[in-house]
């Protein structure tokens, strides 16, 4: 199942809703909350927080209002409770201004490295809805799919044996190991050209794929 | 015989397996023998073990492609076996717990330990067997509903919960399976998806109830989109039809099966499970009371989805009748199974009844009159027999948490 948390803050009335569409679309499982202003998001991440269900991405404008309605300026403070309160949560910047010597000094000091977990799009690109999509499916495929192998191999190399502590760690889980190792090739038959080639290498660590037949074969190496 | 390499490597210098007539064994030993070196903690200490791997699993291939269930035979390679590793399984996945998956062609194999920690040596072997028993069942599920060929996420449970039911009714002696239900017997609240192991339970019940061969059409007649829960329903419509449910969304067996399961003691019942009951007593209860004459008292409650609570009523002498009333909401209404009944001093069920409404919006009530002395308690269950986890979309419906409010009342003489 994909279900997904994504937290949309993005004050345009236009955007907005086509970012919510298409996200809903290609995630019908997962929560697409969309929101429109600092106050709001605010909430909804102490909600997050407070529930104990973090959200699995953040894509945030740059120029958003305190309040529905106010006038929208650039905004770092967001961001910042965001990383503070979920620092494994990635922060994806959307903007229109790139020019803006804020928005340029926050992305390269907050977000050094535009690689898998920082990223920003930029709104005057043609078709940056649709990329900006593409990248968020290739991140949460590609850490879903690291987190499954690291819960079922454990974090070591191939070959390595497992410490006491890690195996004494994994007691008391309600799937069994068939059933995990099911999932997990299912989800790389299902979503391989969703992940990044990071995630592929990993999972050609422990698997054979064979991605020139279809369906994507998959077993154990 | 085909070997998987990276198993041969894991294992490490293998003995030539040993193999029966549908299983091939690929082990090593734990101590050096003459002219082989040993293996430490990634070999068998002795031959006892494989002797159990191998009885059990022919004991299941025996049954599950007999005449009962009939089982196509699983996909192999040329030797016509399913081969079985057994080895220290934390070299390869971190909980060290037994599996079994398929190569690249769909031939399945199975891996299972080279050692356990049991205390006694039966317990070990009962380990074993158990082990074999619910691995060589996945293997036929996967034949018969090979990967790629049906949404794992959707089977998963009903294929863990197959393996259990094949453990109890094929090494019916072994008591290893109890193990799987410490918190299907504390934990009554817990969605049958979401306790796979504990759903043997169910799983169990069918088979008594109706007959064992209805586990296997679920496997063998589903199509390939459907649910166990839409392949059970197709099942019941040709031939149980009273179980039958119009509405795909609600599995109103569940009902039944979780007021039986509250009388784990009684052999006339499809629930009967004389060995959890014996080892973990009742099903856990969400509330007591203590029911005086002239007295009214009320309850609050909130089930999930395939979940059930239990509520037990005391009655002091004096006490003739004890209305029960459950007010909830209507898509609520739409999913709850109320039901109460009286237990005798001698543990029988007496004067079950449903909790019925009157009319739209109006609680739903029962009767039920007393004789104090031919009663040791009434237990109350309210069953959730919607089958849609809540999901991150909070569009989605789901049948999750659904509130009520019992109010108990109970009459003088």
């Amino acid at each position: 199942m994909n279900d997904f948390r994504i937290l949309i803050v993005e004050d345009d009335p236009l955007t907005r809703p086509e970012l919510a569409f298409l996200f809903q679309e290609a995630l019908p499982d997962s929560l697409i909350l969309t929101l429109g202003s600092i106050s709001e998001a605010r909430d909804a991440v102490s909600d997050a927080v407070a529930g104990g269900r973090h959200f699995d991405l953040a894509i945030l404008d740059f120029k958003l209002p305190q309040i529905p309605g106010a006038h929208a300026e650039v905004d770092e403070s967001l961001c910042a409770q965001i990383q503070k309160a979920m620092p494994e949560v990635p922060v994806v910047h959307i903007t229109g201004f790139l020019d803006d010597p804020t928005i340029e000094k926050h992305l390269a000091q907050i977000h050094p490295d535009r690689g898998l977990r920082s990223r920003f799009f930029d709104k005057g690109t043609t078709g940056w809805p649709e990329e900006l999509l593409d990248w968020s499916e290739k991140y949460l495929y590609s850490e879903r799919v690291d987190r499954a192998i690291t819960d079922l191999f454990g974090p070591r190399a191939p070959g390595l044996p497992m410490s006491d502590e890690a195996v004494r760690g994994s007691l008391g889980k309600s799937t069994s190991t068939s059933i995990q190792l099911a999932l997990l090739m299912e989800d790389i038959r299902g979503h391989w050209n969703k992940f990044d080639e990071k995630a592929k290498s990993r999972i050609r660590t422990q698997f054979q794929v064979d991605d020139q037949e279809k369906p994507i074969r998959v077993t154990l190496l | 015989m085909r070997l998987l390499p990276r198993m041969e490597n894991i294992i490490g210098r293998p003995n030539e397996p040993i193999t029966s007539e549908h299983l091939a064994i690929v082990y090593g030993n734990l101590n050096p023998a003459p002219g082989r070196p040993g293996l430490g903690i990634r070999g068998v200490r002795s031959m006892s073990l494989v002797a159990h791997y191998i009885e059990a699993f022919e004991r299941l291939y025996q049954v599950i492609t007999g005449p009962l269930l009939d089982y196509p035979k699983p996909k192999t390679d040329s030797s016509g076996k399913t081969v079985a590793y057994v080895f220290h399984i934390p070299d390869l996945f971190l909980d060290g717990e037994p599996f079994t998956t398929h190569d690249l062609d769909g031939v399945p194999f199975i891996g299972v330990p080279c050692r356990n920690s049991e205390p006694t040596v039966q317990a070990a072997m009962h380990r074993a067997g158990s082990a074999i028993a619910h691995e060589a069942t996945h293997v036929f599920n996967w034949t018969v509903r090979p990967f790629g060929s049906i949404r794992e996420v959707d089977w998963a449970w009903f294929n863990e919960a197959t393996c259990v039911f094949m453990e109890r009714f094929v090494l019916p002696g072994n008591p290893d399976s109890v193990r799987f239900f410490l918190d299907w017997s504390d934990q009554p609240e817990t969605s049958l998806d979401a306790a796979p192991y504990a759903a043997g339970m169910l799983v169990s019940y069918l088979a008594k109830r109706f007959d064992p061969r209805l586990i296997a059409r679920i496997w063998k007649e589903s199509k390939p989109l459907d649910t166990p829960f839409s392949a059970l329903n197709a099942i019941f419509r040709t031939d149980f039809p009273e179980h039958h449910s119009e509405a795909a969304d609600i599995l109103p067996i569940f009902g039944d099966y979780s007021f039986d399961s509250y009388f784990l003691w009684d052999h006339t019942n499809p629930a009967f499970a004389p060995d959890i009951f014996l080892r973990f007593g009742n099903r856990a209860l969400s509330g007591y009371v203590l029911l005086s004459p002239g007295v009214e008292t009320a309850l609050e409650g909130g089930v999930d989805h395939l979940a059930c609570r239990y509520y037990r009523f005391d009655v002091e002498s004096g006490v003739s009748a004890v209305r029960f009333e459950l007010t909830t909401s209507a898509s609520a209404c739409r999913v709850l199974d109320a039901r109460v009944a009286r237990v005798t001093p001698t543990g029988e069920r007496r004067n079950e009844q449903h909790l019925h409404s009157a009319g739209p919006n109006a609680p739903l009530v029962a009767d039920l009159t007393v004789n104090s002395r031919e009663t040791d308690h009434i237990v109350l269950m309210v069953a959730n027999c919607g089958i849609r986890p809540r999901r991150a979309n909070p569009d989605i419906a789901h049948d999750d948490n659904q509130h009520y409010t019992i109010k108990v009342s109970a009459a003088r003489h």
